[in-house]
Formats: structure tokens, sequence, C-alpha cells
């Protein structure tokens, strides 16, 4: 029982998304469905209109198995084998080298904006000394 | 006899068993090189082949693409469930969204500098080695988690190979996975944000579980960016999409 409930809450929040994406397809707007429905769901736990509990089994699940989901789709690149045999090589060096250089500039920004975010929060605190250190005996 | 092994009922059954095997052996030897999406791929696309040799006693494209329908047609079923999957990424970030809070400045800055820097290196390898434009789009979400990129892709009129993107993400996460631990050992730097921006915007779930091995507050600033990385990479397809037609 419980399963299914959170089966059902979880693929009505899916369907709801497609039909925003519909609508917003409309007035020439796309924007993904699931996500839709994601972002509507993270809103709906947010204000609590929906517990963590309602759909935790099933989410949980959908997490951690994730992978298995996609097989299908993904096992049709047989179909494109013959465009993938050319270029396998382009691909390496896309994955390696995408991932070398989006790492490396993700953890330089973010280490450059810890160190700012520091660098403020001391010259702040320079120019105002917090109180409670006066007031606490 | 050799029908039972081509049956939509075996076709999910020996999805399950492989994927099963897998994501235990991943547990086991706590390895990305185990990861199960990949090692089921590889033995799904294995077993089609050698069932279309068995059957017919030759591999030709239409063969094997007939054979792939039919497995595709089996698991069908998997293929449903990913709008609901997708749904439930909303579970990862509501729980850690405590971390969201004192590093929201951070996760903006990784967000945005980790999928502008990933869409701009496959686009610059991508003209430097002369890859077509349908490719390289499919290959646009690399670093973005699966349900993500597939919908990325989608935005990009890149459906043909939607495949290659999930397998290219997949192979993303190895590798990032295996590398991005040496990387934080070179850059000596191990604090919880850095540790767990970086793996999670560059190598989304396959990266996360390995920020967890930092610490559980860098996991969890991991699973929170997966999710913002792939949302600011979708904005990113939104205009590319504007500007390309």
């Amino acid at each position: 029982m419980k399963i299914f409930k959170q089966l059902i809450i979880i693929i009505a929040f899916a369907l709801v998304g497609t039909v925003i994406s519909y609508l917003l397809s409309l007035i020439h707007f796309s924007f993904p469905g699931s996500l839709i429905g994601m972002i509507l769901m993270f809103i709906f736990l947010i204000a609590g209109v929906v517990k963590s509990k309602d759909i935790e089994d099933v989410g949980q699940f959908f997490i951690a198995n994730m992978g298995i989901f996609f097989v299908p789709g993904a096992v049709m690149i047989l179909n494109r084998i013959e465009v993938i045999s050319q270029i396998w090589w382009k691909l390496i060096i896309i994955i390696f080298g995408g991932f070398i250089i989006s790492f490396t500039a993700t953890y330089w920004a973010v280490k450059l904006t810890l160190y700012l975010q520091d660098k403020h929060r001391r010259k702040k605190q320079e120019t105002n000394p917090p109180v409670e250190s006066e007031v606490e005996p | 006899m050799i029908a039972i092994f081509t049956s939509p009922l075996f076709y999910v059954f020996l999805t399950l068993c492989i994927y099963f095997l897998f994501a235990w052996l991943q547990k086991k030897f706590h390895t990305p090189i185990f990861n199960p999406l990949l090692w089921t791929i590889i033995f799904v696309i294995g077993y089609i082949l050698l069932m279309v040799f068995v059957i017919n006693g030759q591999l030709n494209p239409e063969l094997i693409s007939a054979q792939t329908e039919q497995y595709k047609a089996a698991c069908n079923i998997f293929d449903i469930l990913l709008g609901p999957v997708t749904v439930s990424l909303a579970l990862p970030l509501y729980l850690n969204r405590h971390v969201i809070k004192e590093n929201w400045l951070a996760i903006l800055v990784a967000s945005i500098v980790g999928s502008l820097s990933s869409v701009l290196s496959v686009w610059g390898i991508s003209k430097l080695l002369g890859l077509e434009r349908d490719l390289m789009f499919a290959l646009f979400p690399r670093g973005v988690t699966t349900a993500i990129a597939t919908e990325i892709a989608g935005i990009l009129g890149a459906t043909n190979y939607a495949s290659l993107t999930v397998t290219v993400v997949a192979l993303t996460g190895v590798v990032g996975a295996t590398l991005g631990p040496l990387f934080i050992k070179l850059f000596r730097d191990r604090n919880d944000v850095v540790v767990g921006l970086s793996l999670g915007s560059a190598s989304h779930a396959i990266g996360t579980s390995k920020a967890f091995d930092y610490s559980s507050r860098a996991g969890a600033i991991a699973s929170i960016s997966i999710i913002t990385n792939g949302l600011v990479t979708v904005v990113i397809a939104l205009i590319v999409n504007l500007i390309v037609r």
C-alpha cells in the first residue's frame, strides 16, 4: 500500500510537469516536463504539502538505482555503431579533456569564492567588531 | 527453445541480473570502476550481438537493429519510469537543504563555472577535432546527471544520439570519480565545500558518492550541486538553442 501511494504521488508530479511543459510550449517556451515536476516536488516538499516520508521509499530506490532506467535508451547506441566506431577516440578526448577542464575550473572558482567571502567577512568584523564579545562576561 | 533467450521477460531478467551483479560488486569493492549502468550497457550489447549471431549465423546492421528494437520494447518499462525517476531528484535536494543556505554563493559559482566550462570545453574540442554538430550537441551535457542530460540533448535536438549522451555521461562519471581524488591530492585543499562542489559539478552522481568518502557534508553539498549544475546547463542549452535556430 505504502509503495503504491508513493508511486502515485511521484508519477502524478511527473505528469503535471508534462502538462505544464505542454502549456508552456504553446507560448513557445520549451522546458522539459520531468524537470518542472522535479522543481514542483521540491517546492511542495519545502512548503510541507508533501512530506518527505510520503515519497521516501520509492524516491530513495529510484535515486539509488537510477542507472538501470537508462539501460534501454543507452543500448540503442547499437544503431549508431558505424558512426561511433569512427569517432570513438574523439569521444575519449572529450570525456577526459572535458572533465579535466571543468573540474579544475570549478575547483579554483569555488576556492576563490570562499577566499573572497572570508576576506569580506574579516573586513566587516574589523570595521564593526562583534558586539556580543563585549557583552559576554 | 532459443526464443526463450530473446523473449521480453528474459531481457528484463537479464538486465536486472547484470545490474544487480555490478551494483553488488561496486558496493563490495567500493570503486567506481564497477559502475552498474556502464557494465550493463556493455553486457547487454554483447548479449544482443551474440543472439543475433546464434540465430542468424551472421551479423549485419539490419538484424542487429531489429534485435535491439526487440530489447528496447521489452525493457521499455524502465524508459517509461524515467520521468518519475527525475522527479525523485527533488528528494536529495530537499534532504540536504541545510547546506544550501550557508553555501549558496559557492554553489551558484560552482554551477555556473562548472556548466559553462564543461559546455565550452566540449565545443572547443569538438571544433578542434572536427566533430559534426549533432554529435557535439549530444555531448554538451556530458557533465550533467543522466536524467537532466537526456533532456538537454532533447532541447538541442540531438535525440538521435541520446544513447550516446547516456553512455558518455556514465563514462564521465566513472572517469571523474577516479581522477577527481587524484586532482584533489594534487591541488591539496580538502575543504568540504571545494571537494563537494568540484566532484558534484564535474562528475555528477558517481562523483558525489566519492565526495561522501571525504565527509558527509561534502557529499551533501555535491548532491545539491548535481541538480543546480544540471539546471544551469538546461538554461545554457535553451540559450544555445535560441541562437542556433
